[in-house]
């Protein structure tokens, strides 16, 4: 998806003596530079960059009407993706399978809790709270057009579970083990290796909405 | 593919505005700093300073989110710093330590990293190996030394003589916020390793102690990256550019 870069041009700063309290939610800041700007409208697709730095500032992406679905979609298939084991291998006739969650708990066998837990929490813990907090904040969003209790804690929480939460990189770490064991054993792929592929792409789109346009489209309500 | 097109054109914009010998190497365009605003951290919303303009001394929150306001990541250096130290010792025994134990009926074999890509080159699995060496000895070795980079140069920019440009610390700073997380694979692979392998007679792989220490050396650095506040760096670039400006025109 190939999106247009807009640069703020320097007229779109504000001018330091406006009143800028009334209308803080027309401004936008860079944040990795800290450069302001005026917010102008996007067309549909476009992103808003900073001129000095080139971090993205805002975009005109998906709304949360179309968020909501990819999110259901993604809760879905992040339970067939737990429930059943990634991968079955056979070595002389005997087999091994394992699932997401036999990972951990092998870690914990082993006696090696602490990547047992970083293991759990990047894995399960993390991207599943944030789909479930996901699913809280826009359905009522949403459907009712009111805000939930609590939504200015959920949107904090999501943030902060985005940076933790590793599925993508478990899918290519999941690929690397099975390139590894080919040449050793018979391997058949579970169910779970197809649902977490199509969990990993979801995940991209459902993360392709930053937190911050999330809030801005809350607060038009 | 934006960030690639975007660092092209800046890189342009910059030969050219060197050829000009123009003083102002970039447009000096008002930060929030600037205009006595505060930027949320967590949602985004530029909130007015309330008191002085350095330093917020009452606890001001976000009036969006109510998450705590902060001009900049606080002792950010100091804090990048420590994690990073501590992720360059934990760098030692994540590489020397096994990562692997395999008994099989051949015997024990214990396994680093290296010793792991040196074993798939040998088999010509050049893809296997080429992977685990970038995302479990480059990557975190990567991000180590921009990170080190980074707080050096932050720290030197009051002499222009370095040559780095502002951008090209972002840029850095951008390298290593996308490709902190792929370090985990290895961790990944383990896991998934000691799970299947757990054939009694024929084969068993457990985990070693490599791999809390490399567990580890992830989580501080991406902890790093996080403490490390990029604003500090134009801060530090204008503060210094515009004292050399200013004692030029004094001198004239």
């Amino acid at each position: 998806m190939d999106s247009e870069i807009i640069d703020l041009s320097k007229e779109q700063q504000p001018a330091a003596s406006e009143k800028l309290i009334q209308n803080a939610t027309n401004l936008v800041c860079c944040e990795e530079c800290d450069v302001v700007y005026k917010r102008i409208e996007l067309k549909k697709g476009e992103s808003a960059y900073c001129l000095r730095c080139g971090a993205g500032l805002y975009k005109n992406g998906r709304t949360l009407e179309q968020l909501l679905p990819l999110v259901v979609a993604s809760l879905m298939v992040f339970v067939i993706s737990n429930a059943y084991p990634i991968v079955q291998i056979e070595l002389q006739g005997i087999r091994s399978e394992t699932t997401l969650f036999g990972a951990v708990l092998a870690m914990f066998h082993e006696g090696r809790g602490l990547v047992a837990i970083l293991v759990l929490l990047t894995t399960i813990v993390f991207p599943l709270c944030e789909l479930l907090l996901l699913l809280y904040v826009l359905s009522p969003v949403t459907i009712l057009k009111t805000k939930p209790a609590g939504l200015a804690i959920a949107l904090r929480i999501i943030r902060v579970f985005r940076i933790w939460g590793m599925i993508e990189v478990f899918l290519i770490g999941v690929l690397v083990t099975l390139v590894k064991l080919v040449v050793m054993v018979t391997i058949i792929p579970g169910i779970a290796l197809w649902s977490f592929t199509a969990l990993t792409v979801l995940m991209v789109l459902v993360i392709s909405v930053k937190v911050s346009d999330i809030w801005d489209q809350v607060e038009k309500l | 593919m934006n960030i690639l097109k975007l660092l092209k054109i800046r890189l342009l914009k910059n030969k050219q505005t060197r050829i000009d010998e123009s003083d102002d190497l970039y447009p000096h365009l008002s930060t929030a700093k600037d205009l006595s605003l505060v930027v949320c951290h967590s949602c985004g919303l530029l909130n007015p300073l309330i008191g002085s303009k350095k330093t917020l001394t009452n606890k001001q929150t976000c009036s969006r989110c109510h998450a705590v306001l902060h001009v900049r990541k606080p002792s950010s250096l100091e804090r990048t710093w420590a994690l990073m130290l501590a992720a360059a010792i934990m760098y030692i025994p994540a590489n020397l330590l096994p990562m692997t134990k395999t008994t099989s009926f051949m015997g024990e074999q214990q396994d680093t990293i290296m010793s792991g890509v040196i074993y798939f080159w040998h088999n010509e699995d050049y893809f296997v190996s080429a992977v685990i060496f970038t995302a479990s000895i480059f990557i975190p070795m990567l991000k180590l030394m921009i990170l080190a980079f980074l707080l050096l140069v932050v720290r030197k920019q009051s002499n222009d003589k370095l040559g780095f440009r502002p951008e090209q610390c972002a840029f850095l700073y951008r390298v290593v916020e996308f490709v902190g997380r792929w370090s985990m694979i290895d961790v990944f692979v383990v896991s998934l390793l000691t799970a299947l392998i757990q054939m009694q007679a024929l084969a068993t792989i457990s985990a070693g102690s490599g791999a809390v220490a490399f567990g580890s050396v992830v989580v501080l650095t991406m902890f790093a990256s996080l403490s490390f506040d990029p604003r500090i760096i134009w801060d530090n670039y204008y503060k210094t550019h515009e004292y050399q400006t200013h004692t030029a025109s004094n001198d004239r």
